[in-house]
């Protein structure tokens, strides 16, 4: 390239404050201009860089004069535009991208295990494994559970949960090819189970919380006629006694007349009867699951010694899923529970049926409805939103309205016992199982919002 | 230092200049410095190996690299940064990223055969041995040495599609190293069990609790149980030669590596690495991301920066056949994500109504008619390949343009798929590509090349511009059809000329620059020794909008009474 002539001293001043004016300054010209040359091998040659040993001392000296293009680009007027939405966006993009993102590095980073780790990982392979479960009943919160299973098929298992909420059991199971056998014994603290009242209309300013502690002894089987159709049944002792709830001094006990909720005051005994059958004509399938599943449970409860109280409950499911195409479906299922009085008492209020909460109608809490019967419509729309690039994980948000009621009898439901609630989630899935789902849901008495690990459909 | 001369006024050199400064938002193409071939290969003292987590990059480059991307103002209102590593002449110079190679003298089909390899691959005549398991990534693999001391990382090809992965991976590899990108050595591998002899001594693995145990040989064992044999009972393999001088860890496409004084230029804004993303366009390299790098440091003691691994090019996933949505889509795309959402699923991109099947087990899948060139995505954005301008884009279109079928079937060959109809099929899906780039890009400048005043006449009356089309050259477009718009302006001297001419047969085109006939300019004056004058042409076409103009900066040399050519602008 040829060099080009000198400017006289006033045009290069002018030329000077015009090109600092637009932000550049002039530049030298660079030394040893050429064009691109033919194709080189991977020897490094240049024509103008000094050829034979360099050191990296002298390499930087001639680095520093090197006259080449500026490594930074000149302020211009977007940059003015755009710092107020970078000022803005920053504090944003700290929360919600690069926390995120650091917190994945960490997560997945590979490194030794810690020692919390490598305890875990010895406990496991010795038998007593701990875990973290999302609840271990009505309102317990996530529960920090021990398994010991060294002995299998022994086993025992005990948790506890950050409401207080506990359970221990300790059993056998036997598994044959198409037939099972299990035998436990469960002692568990329910620490705040929630009450409002009996009944479709009760106010959910009235909340209030009891403490339920039961024995129950059980020996169950069950029968794979099919992979598709099961049949359980079994026989159990049930001991029950109500008390003040635990971490709350709301109680019913304070709130509500218990003389009239039978089991409140009283310690019961039950003999019970278990009878159950499902037919699962589902299947997974690309994420979706296809076809419709459908369960009968029936439970008598025979009382034993001081309690007068006999009573039946039936449960019953139907769940079907009707896909759309492979990223679009809707998912349907119908849940009723039937209790009914055989004579004495009656069932006591904490076997009465319940709407609210996963099994029945999201936009409430669990157990928010009471009484004899319950029937629960819920209907989900699901569509898929993101796709694992080699398809091992899938996102999907899901769409609910699930209506339910609570009644003395279902024929006694009238149309101001109905319950409707909706909302919204994200749902983490592999190709054949649920993962895990966010929602969040609303109703006349606001929001509630959770994490599972688990779905009933 | 300063380089203008001037005859009248201060102000109109300092006002040409100013606007040059504030039209390309930098220094002006005449007037800035020259990018250094080899600048970047001065000695530095030896880095230390680093090797960051991907995870946060991806989440980061994912999320608020999307989102930064749509609601860019400067992207708004296009004006965005155009690359800084760029001659007067929009390209680049050599250096440890990227070499001209087959853009300026086109390889033959042996060279382009052969590539970046100086051998054969691994001797099986003498003992091979295991040096290591093969911990990155996904498929199955190991580390090898033969007898001669030369050390490959081998990687199989998932069970059911035998030649997928490793004969995609050898063939982009030719046509990266053609293109000008510094890549391994990648041979194709056959090999019977018994030539893998033993472990090297002292070679350990570590489990997943990080405890080092020694490397047994029951580990090519267990790999090879999962891999088909070929029909003569060997196994394939890619063998991916070991990059010359000790390896540093991968590249970040932003920023720069603090430890390398050479590392001028933030690399989301060097031409060379933008461009990258058309050619990863045409083969279909869907991994081009920070993990498929490698820095080294080469004799006589500088970092090469090269491209490894593709394996996921082509019609290959890897582990399986690409899909229609890999090319199309980010594996976290957060706007069609978001846009999902909104819709309540009812949003599709086209990918999703996109036919599929697998042409043949040993080339899997890859898009031919529906291919967009400027809609391709990577797995994983990166901000170089975000940052690519249309000149940018052009660029990396030269570099595949330049390919001709020969030289796409030679690659090929360098596969050695197992039948001639898997052969034919990938060449002509990867020609059918490189025409789709070519049209697109091309398209979307006035493609000329190579600007020379080949005649000079009186001053005021004209001279002659020769240059070669590229989009004819190409196959771009024809001749017949194609014409030529062009502006030019010397405001020292008050000229100013336009005209029109069709398109001469061939690539090679001659303008008359002067007056025409009707022609405004102002009372001709002899032009200052060293003024500057730009030639603006436009490439136009019977059937297709006219892209950007094409700048050429002329300057007067008033002794040899002509203009040259200073610098060229698309």
């Amino acid at each position: 390239m040829r060099r080009l002539p000198r400017l006289k001293s006033a045009d290069l001043t002018a030329a000077l404050l015009a090109l600092a004016l637009s932000g550049s300054a002039v530049p030298s010209p660079a030394r040893g201009q050429e064009s691109p040359s033919v194709p080189a091998d991977s020897v490094a040659a240049t024509d103008t860089i000094p050829s034979g040993s360099v050191t990296p001392a002298e390499a930087q000296a001639i680095r520093d004069t090197l006259q080449r293009p500026p490594a930074q680009y000149s302020a211009d007027w977007v940059d003015v535009v755009e710092f107020p939405l970078k000022v803005i966006g920053w504090p944003l993009d700290l929360v919600l991208v690069r926390l995120p993102a650091w917190l994945v590095g960490q997560i997945t980073a590979p490194r030794p295990p810690s020692a919390l780790m490598r305890t875990y990982r010895a406990m496991s392979e010795w038998g007593a494994r701990p875990t973290i479960r999302s609840t271990i009943g009505p309102r317990s919160a996530a529960a920090l559970e021990l398994q010991f299973d060294r002995f299998y098929p022994f086993y025992v298992h005990a948790a506890v949960s950050r409401r207080l909420s506990q359970r221990y059991r300790t059993g056998l199971l036997l598994n044959g090819r198409t037939t099972w056998l299990a035998a436990e014994a469960k002692w568990q603290r329910d620490a705040q189970t929630p009450f409002y009242g009996i009944g479709s209309q009760t106010d959910a300013d009235d909340r209030a919380f009891y403490r339920r502690d039961w024995w129950d002894v059980a020996a169950r089987t069950g029968l794979t006629v099919t992979p598709s159709l099961i049949f359980a049944g079994g026989l159990a002792y049930e001991h029950n006694y109500v008390g003040d709830p635990i971490g709350t001094s709301q109680s019913i006990f304070n709130d509500f007349p218990t003389d009239s909720l039978y089991g409140a005051n009283e310690t019961t005994e039950y003999l019970r009867l278990e009878l159950s059958g499902t037919l699962n004509l589902t299947r997974w399938r690309d994420f979706q699951q296809t076809g419709v599943t459908t369960g009968l449970a029936a439970r008598s409860f025979f009382g034993l010694t001081g309690t007068d109280s006999d009573f039946r409950l039936l449960t019953g499911f139907f769940q079907t899923y009707l896909p759309i195409n492979g990223q679009q479906m809707f998912a349907f299922r119908v849940a009723s529970d039937i209790s009914r009085d055989d004579g004495g008492e009656g069932v006591p209020f904490y076997h009465l049926s319940t709407l609210g909460g996963s099994r029945s109608a999201l936009g409430f809490p669990s157990s928010r409805f009471v009484d004899y019967d319950m029937l629960s419509f819920m209907s989900e729309y699901r569509f898929e939103i993101w796709r694992e690039l080699h398809s091992r994980m899938r996102a999907e948000t899901f769409l609910f309205f699930h209506y339910g009621a609570v009644g003395e009898t279902i024929g006694q439901i009238e149309g101001r016992d109905w319950h409707p609630s909706y909302g919204l989630g994200i749902r983490l899935s592999r190709p054949t199982s649920l993962m895990g789902l966010a929602y969040l849901g609303f109703s006349a008495e606001g929001m509630t919002a959770g994490i599972r690990g688990s779905w009933p459909f | 230092m300063a380089i203008l001369r001037r005859d009248h006024g201060p102000l109109l050199a300092a006002g040409l200049l100013a606007t040059l400064a504030g039209c390309a938002g930098q220094v002006p193409v005449p007037v800035r410095p020259e990018p250094i071939a080899y600048a970047d290969t001065l000695p530095i003292e030896e880095p230390a190996y680093r090797e960051p987590l991907e995870a946060p990059l991806l989440v980061r480059d994912a999320i608020s690299g999307q989102v930064a991307k749509g609601i860019s103002v400067r992207r708004l209102v296009n004006e965005s940064h155009e690359a800084l590593n760029v001659t007067r002449h929009d390209d680049v110079v050599n250096s440890s990223w990227f070499e001209h190679r087959n853009d300026q003298r086109r390889l033959t089909p042996d060279e382009t055969f052969r590539g970046p390899t100086t051998g054969t691959g691994p001797d099986t005549t003498g003992p091979i041995v295991l040096t290591q398991a093969k911990l990155q990534g996904i498929s199955p693999g190991f580390h090898i040495q033969d007898s001669r001391g030369v050390r490959y990382v081998v990687k199989f090809d998932p069970q059911g599609f035998q030649y997928l992965s490793s004969s995609a991976g050898v063939i982009a590899n030719r046509l990266m190293y053609a293109a000008g990108f510094h890549v391994p050595e990648d041979y194709i591998f056959r090999f019977r069990r018994e030539h893998i002899t033993g472990v090297k001594e002292g070679a350990t693995y570590q489990d997943a609790e990080f405890v080092e145990h020694p490397l047994g040989i029951e580990l090519v064992d267990e790999i090879l149980a999962r891999v088909d044999t070929l029909p003569d009972g060997r196994f394939l393999a890619v063998a991916s030669q070991y990059v010359p001088g000790p390896p540093l860890g991968p590249f970040h496409f932003s920023g720069t590596r603090e430890d390398d004084p050479n590392d001028w230029y933030a690399h989301e804004h060097r031409r060379d690495l933008r461009g990258l993303y058309v050619v990863s366009s045409w083969v279909n390299h869907v991994d081009m991301r920070f993990a498929n790098t490698m820095d080294a440091f080469v004799e006589p003691g500088f970092v090469r920066h090269y491209l490894i691994d593709f394996a996921a090019s082509l019609g290959s996933g890897t582990i399986r056949p690409h899909n229609p949505r890999e090319g199309a889509e980010y594996n976290f795309d957060f706007w069609p994500t978001m846009a999902r959402m909104f819709t309540l699923g009812f949003y599709r991109q086209g990918w999703e109504r996109e036919p599929y099947g697998v042409i043949d087990p040993s080339i899997g899948w890859m898009q031919v008619e529906t291919f967009d060139p400027a809609r391709w995505k990577a797995n994983w954005p990166n901000e170089a390949f975000v940052n690519m301008t249309v000149r940018d884009g052009y660029w990396g279109a030269k570099l595949v343009g330049s390919f001709t079928d020969a030289q796409v079937r030679a690659a090929v060959r360098a596969g050695q798929l197992p039948n001639e109809f898997a052969a034919d099929t990938l060449a002509a899906m990867l020609n059918y590509r490189r025409d789709r780039i070519v049209e697109y890009w091309y398209a979307r400048v006035s493609p000329i090349e190579g600007p020379e005043v080949s005649q000079k006449r009186e001053p005021g009356s004209g001279f002659t511009l020769t240059f070669e089309d590229y989009g004819i050259r190409d196959g771009a477009w024809a001749s017949n059809g194609t014409s030529y718009a062009w502006s030019f302006r010397h405001p020292e001297s008050g000229l100013k000329w336009e005209g029109n001419a069709a398109a001469a047969e061939g690539h090679r085109q001659v303008l008359s620059i002067g007056p025409g006939a009707g022609a405004m300019f102002a009372d001709p004056t002899t032009p200052a020794d060293g003024s500057l004058a730009t030639l603006e042409i436009t490439v136009s076409g019977r059937d297709r909008a006219s892209g950007r103009s094409a700048t050429v900066y002329l300057q007067w040399d008033g002794h040899g009474e002509m203009y040259r050519v200073v610098g060229l602008e698309h």
